[in-house]
C-alpha cells in the first residue's frame, strides 16, 4: 500500500442553525468543524439539534482530500 | 467652470454616499457567506471592509452589530481570541441591548460574548422619536440600557446646558425606564426650545462607560377642548303646554259670527232700520267666542315638564362635565417633544 | 220646470243613498222664534202694513248619508202691527239637497216658498235658493258658531210688480249640553226681497229663533 493512500482527508462541517457533530456515531463537538482528520473512505456524518430533523448522510472522503460540507440546513420538526 | 465643478462635486458626494452605504452592505453579505461557507480568512477581510473606519462609508448602525457579531465569531474561530473579545467590546458599547442570535452562533461564541459583556461597562438611552403628553397628566419615556451594573444620572437641561431637571439618580443592573412630566424643576411646563437628556456614570473612569445624550426639541401646543353639548331645541323637548293656537281659533270663530250677526242687515238690507234682535245673538255668539278662549286656555303638560326636566338635568351634567374637563385641559400644557439621535456626550460635558 | 229640476236633484242624490257604505240617518229641528217684516213700499200690496211682528213656529227634516242631506223645512206663524189693526200669517215652506264637501263648509239649493196669507189674498214669494254656510267650532264639537248666507237664484211674487233680487242670511251659535243627544241653536236671520218696477221697494225679513236639533246633521 502506498503511503498516500494512509493520508487522511480533512473534513468541515458548518450548519444552520448550529448542531451536534457525530462521525459514525461519535461526539465531535458542535457547528463549525473546521478540518476533521477523518481515514479515507465513507463515514457517516450526522448533525442533530433538539427540535430539528438530524441531518445524517453517508459521506466518502478520499486521502488527502480537503471536503467542506457547509451548506447543511437543519429543519425544524 | 468653477461653479460647474463644485455642482459635480456635491451631487457625486451627495449620490455616492448612498452608494457606497449599499456597497457595505454587500460586503457584509459577501462576509456573511464566506463564514458559513467557513472561509474565514475571506470573511475577515470582507468584514472589516463593511464596517469601514469612516462612519459615512461602513454599514448603517443598524447592520454593525451584526457585522461586528460576525466579525468577532470568525475571529474566535481563527484562533484569534483578542481580536474577538476587541470586535465584541465595540458591540457592547454599540447596543448594551443586543444579543447575538443563539440558532446561529454555538456557545462558544455567544459565552465568549456574555464574558465580554459582563467586563465591558456600556450605558445607552432609548427614546421614542415623537411624544406627545399633557403636562403633569402624562409622560414622556426613556430607557436607559446598560451592560453590566451602572450608577448614573438622568438629567434634562437646555441646550446651552442650563439645568432643567434631574429626572433620575441611581443603579441600572440592566434597564430603567425614567418619565418626566413636562415640568421644569420650578413646576412650570417646558417652554419650547432645545433640550438635551443626558445619562452619565456617577463615578467617571477610565475604562468606565461614557455618558449618553439625546437632543429633545420641545414645543408647546394648545390644548385641545371639548365642544360644549348642543342646547336642547323641540324637538328633542317636549312641548310643556298646550297650545294657544286653539284659544284664539275659539275667540276668532265667536267674534268673526257675532260680528256677522250685527252686520248681517247691512250687508244683507243696507241696514234698513234693523231691530236690536241681531245685538242679542251677536253678543251671545261673542261670549261664546270668550268661553271658548278660557276653555282652550294654554295648560301645562306634566308629564312632558317631567321628562324635559330630566332632559334638562342630564343635558347640565354634560355641559358640566365638558366644563370640568376643558377647564382641566386649559390648565395643563400639551408638549410634543422630538427626539434626535442618541450619541455619545462629549467628556468635558459630563 | 222647477219641479223637474227638483226630481233631478233628488235623482243624483239617489245613488249616494243607494251606494252609501253606512245607514242614512234622521235629524230634526224645531225652531221657535220671533219675526219682524219691514216693508219699504205701500205697492207691496198684499203684505199690508210697513212693520209686521209676531211669533213663529217652525221645523226642518233631513235623511243625512254620505255628506249629502236631503230636507224639508216649514215655518208659520202670525203676524201683527203695532196697533194689530193688520194682521198676516206668514208661512216658510222650503226643500233642500245640501252638501259638505269639507266638514266645515255645507252648501245647499232649493226652492223656497213665503207666504203672507190674509183672509182675502196672499202674497207668495217662491225662489229658488244657492246657500253657503260655514262652521266654525269654538270649543271643539260642543259650542260651534256659524254664518250662512244665500242668495236666490230665481224669484217670483205674485205682485204686479216682480221680484228682484232676493238674498239672506243667518248667524248663530249652536251649543250640545254634555252627554246629551240633542242640541241648541240660538240664531239671526235676514231675508231682503226687492220689488221691481213701479212703487219698487223691498221686504225685509228679521228672525231670532232658538231651535233644538236632534240627530246628526
Amino acid at each position: 500500500m502506498e503511503r498516500r493512500d494512509l493520508e487522511p482527508g480533512l473534513l468541515s462541517v458548518n450548519a444552520i442553525p448550529w448542531g451536534s457533530v457525530y462521525l459514525d456515531g461519535r461526539p465531535v463537538g458542535n457547528t463549525p468543524q473546521i478540518d476533521l482528520s477523518v481515514t479515507p473512505g465513507a463515514h457517516r456524518l450526522r448533525v442533530e439539534r433538539e427540535g430539528y430533523r438530524p441531518y445524517d448522510r453517508m459521506v466518502d472522503v478520499a486521502s488527502g482530500q480537503r471536503l467542506r460540507i457547509t451548506d447543511i440546513a437543519l429543519v425544524e420538526r | 467652470m468653477p461653479r460647474a465643478t463644485a455642482v459635480l462635486a456635491i451631487s457625486l458626494l451627495c449620490c455616492g454616499v448612498p452608494v457606497l452605504r449599499g456597497q457595505s452592505g454587500d460586503l457584509l453579505k459577501r462576509g456573511v457567506q464566506a463564514y458559513q461557507a467557513l472561509e474565514y480568512d475571506a470573511a475577515a477581510a470582507l468584514l472589516e471592509q463593511s464596517l469601514g473606519r469612516d462612519s459615512t462609508t461602513g454599514v448603517a448602525d443598524s447592520l454593525r452589530a451584526k457585522a461586528l457579531t460576525y466579525l468577532a465569531a470568525t475571529e474566535l474561530f481563527r484562533g484569534q481570541r483578542d481580536s474577538a473579545v476587541g470586535a465584541f467590546r465595540q458591540l457592547v458599547l454599540l447596543n448594551p441591548r443586543y444579543r447575538p442570535d443563539e440558532l446561529i452562533f454555538p456557545p462558544q461564541v455567544t459565552n465568549l460574548f456574555q464574558e465580554v459583556r459582563r467586563a465591558t461597562r456600556a450605558i445607552a438611552v432609548a427614546v421614542p422619536p415623537v411624544t406627545q403628553l399633557r403636562t403633569r397628566l402624562e409622560r414622556f419615556t426613556a430607557r436607559v440600557l446598560a451592560s453590566s451594573l451602572a450608577d448614573v444620572a438622568v438629567t434634562l437641561a437646555q441646550e446651552d446646558g442650563t439645568p432643567v431637571r434631574e429626572l433620575y439618580k441611581g443603579p441600572v443592573a440592566d434597564s430603567v425606564v425614567v418619565t418626566w412630566d413636562g415640568l421644569t424643576a420650578a413646576g412650570a411646563p417646558a417652554d419650547n426650545g432645545r433640550y438635551v437628556l443626558r445619562v452619565t456614570p456617577r463615578t467617571l473612569t477610565a475604562d468606565g462607560p461614557r455618558a449618553r445624550q439625546v437632543p429633545l426639541e420641545v414645543k408647546q401646543e394648545p390644548p385641545d377642548t371639548l365642544a360644549w353639548p348642543p342646547p336642547l331645541t323641540t324637538p328633542p323637548l317636549l312641548p310643556e303646554q298646550t297650545s294657544s293656537g286653539p284659544a284664539f281659533r275659539s275667540l276668532a270663530a265667536g267674534l268673526v259670527a257675532g260680528t256677522a250677526a250685527v252686520a248681517l242687515p247691512s250687508i244683507i238690507a243696507q241696514g234698513k232700520d234693523a231691530t236690536g234682535a241681531r245685538f242679542a245673538v251677536g253678543a251671545a255668539v261673542g261670549v261664546a267666542g270668550f268661553v271658548g278662549f278660557f276653555a282652550h286656555k294654554p295648560r301645562p303638560l306634566e308629564a312632558n315638564v317631567r321628562a324635559n326636566a330630566s332632559q334638562r338635568d342630564a343635558w347640565k351634567k354634560k355641559l358640566d362635565a365638558v366644563k370640568a374637563e376643558n377647564a382641566t385641559r386649559l390648565r395643563t400644557v400639551r408638549l410634543v417633544v422630538r427626539a434626535g439621535p442618541e450619541t455619545i456626550a462629549e467628556r468635558g460635558s459630563e | 220646470m222647477k219641479t223637474v229640476a227638483l226630481i233631478g236633484m233628488l235623482a243624483l242624490a239617489a245613488p249616494a243613498i243607494a251606494g252609501s257604505q253606512g245607514r242614512p240617518s234622521l235629524a230634526f229641528r224645531g225652531d221657535a222664534g220671533f219675526v219682524w217684516v219691514r216693508s219699504d213700499s205701500a205697492a207691496v200690496g198684499a203684505a199690508g202694513a210697513a212693520r209686521l211682528r209676531g211669533p213663529v213656529l217652525g221645523g226642518e227634516g233631513r235623511v243625512v248619508f254620505n255628506g249629502f242631506a236631503v230636507g224639508v223645512g216649514l215655518l208659520s206663524g202670525t203676524l201683527q202691527n203695532g196697533d194689530q189693526t193688520v194682521k198676516r200669517d206668514l208661512i216658510e215652506g222650503r226643500l233642500l239637497v245640501a252638501a259638505r264637501p269639507v266638514p266645515w263648509l255645507e252648501m245647499s239649493v232649493g226652492p223656497f216658498v213665503r207666504a203672507y196669507v190674509t183672509d182675502s189674498s196672499s202674497g207668495r214669494w217662491v225662489f229658488w235658493q244657492a246657500r253657503a254656510r260655514v262652521d266654525a267650532p269654538i270649543v271643539t264639537a260642543s259650542l260651534t258658531s256659524y254664518v250662512e248666507l244665500w242668495r236666490a237664484l230665481s224669484s217670483q211674487v205674485n205682485l204686479a210688480a216682480g221680484a228682484g233680487r232676493v238674498q239672506g242670511g243667518e248667524a248663530g251659535v249652536v251649543y250640545q249640553p254634555p252627554q246629551r243627544p240633542f242640541r241648541l241653536r240660538l240664531a239671526y236671520r235676514v231675508d231682503d226681497a226687492a220689488v221691481r218696477g213701479a212703487g219698487s221697494g223691498s221686504q225685509t225679513l228679521e228672525a231670532i229663533s232658538v231651535a233644538i236639533i236632534v240627530g246628526g246633521w
